[in-house]
């Protein structure tokens, strides 16, 4: 069901601004590419077995 | 129809923002150009699709940490950069509703209604705004979209066709049908 707001009020751009700033998105990409990478898999295996065995 | 500055730019505008990309390819630091030009725009476009705030900025939040990942995928086709983020702005908003964490909604402004219906009746009442409210909770989903980007962001067919993947004549044909499914569901009787 679709919801339709009359006249909403929008946030102003000094507001928008404050709370997307671009240092946190960064910093989420960082963490998105690094948990991304096949490799920290394969180490982290590969370190597991050492400890394993 | 006032025109969106933000789309419409010189080529010599798209040329720079083609470097920008390119740096941004080399590395992410350097989005932070492209950031500044089109979060607002973005989170703007995400708001007025759903209810909560906060949701609105997660999803625009996550818009830019996915273009920041798949920049490398990025080709220039001669449209704006800001195609490619609304695309990917939409797909995110539909995964939201999908995994049901936001809600569809449809943001409108009275003076802007007003002016839509102004195509359809004379007669402005509030019985036949609720009922225009309602005709328009009636259409597809494809058809709102279409309706909401043309009639109430004001965008052009050919940005329109950008961002929902169609050419932009598909678009204003498309749109024009929508319209006229639109007046179709204002008339009929309940």
């Amino acid at each position: 069901m679709i919801k339709i707001l009359l006249d909403r009020e929008e946030p102003s751009s000094e507001q928008i601004r404050q709370r997307m700033d671009f240092e946190s998105i960064l910093g989420g990409a960082k963490y998105q590419n690094w948990i991304m990478n096949p490799w920290i898999y394969v180490l982290g295996g590969v370190f597991t077995a050492l400890i394993w065995f | 129809m006032a025109v969106n500055m933000a789309y419409h730019q010189s080529a010599f505008r798209l040329d720079e923002e083609m470097k920008l990309v390119e740096r941004a390819k080399e590395d992410p630091r350097y989005f932070a150009p492209l950031y500044e030009r089109y979060h607002e725009a973005i989170f703007r476009y995400v708001f007025k699709r759903v209810d909560e705030i906060e949701n609105a900025y997660d999803i625009t939040s996550c818009v830019f940490i996915k273009a920041m990942g798949s920049i490398q995928k990025y080709e220039n086709r001669g449209v704006p950069f800001s195609s490619w983020l609304f695309r990917i702005a939409k797909s995110e908003l539909y995964q939201s509703f999908r995994d049901k964490k936001a809600r569809r909604t449809v943001s409108i402004d009275s003076v802007t209604l007003k002016q839509v219906m102004d195509d359809f009746t004379d007669d402005s009442s509030e019985e036949n705004r609720a009922k225009l409210l309602k005709a328009m909770g009636k259409l597809k989903e494809a058809q709102l979209q279409l309706i909401e980007m043309r009639f109430f962001e004001k965008r052009s067919f050919r940005e329109i066709g950008e961002i929902v993947g169609l050419s932009e004549n598909n678009a204003k044909v498309k749109t024009f049908r929508a319209l006229l499914k639109l007046k179709d569901l204002f008339y009929q009787k309940e």
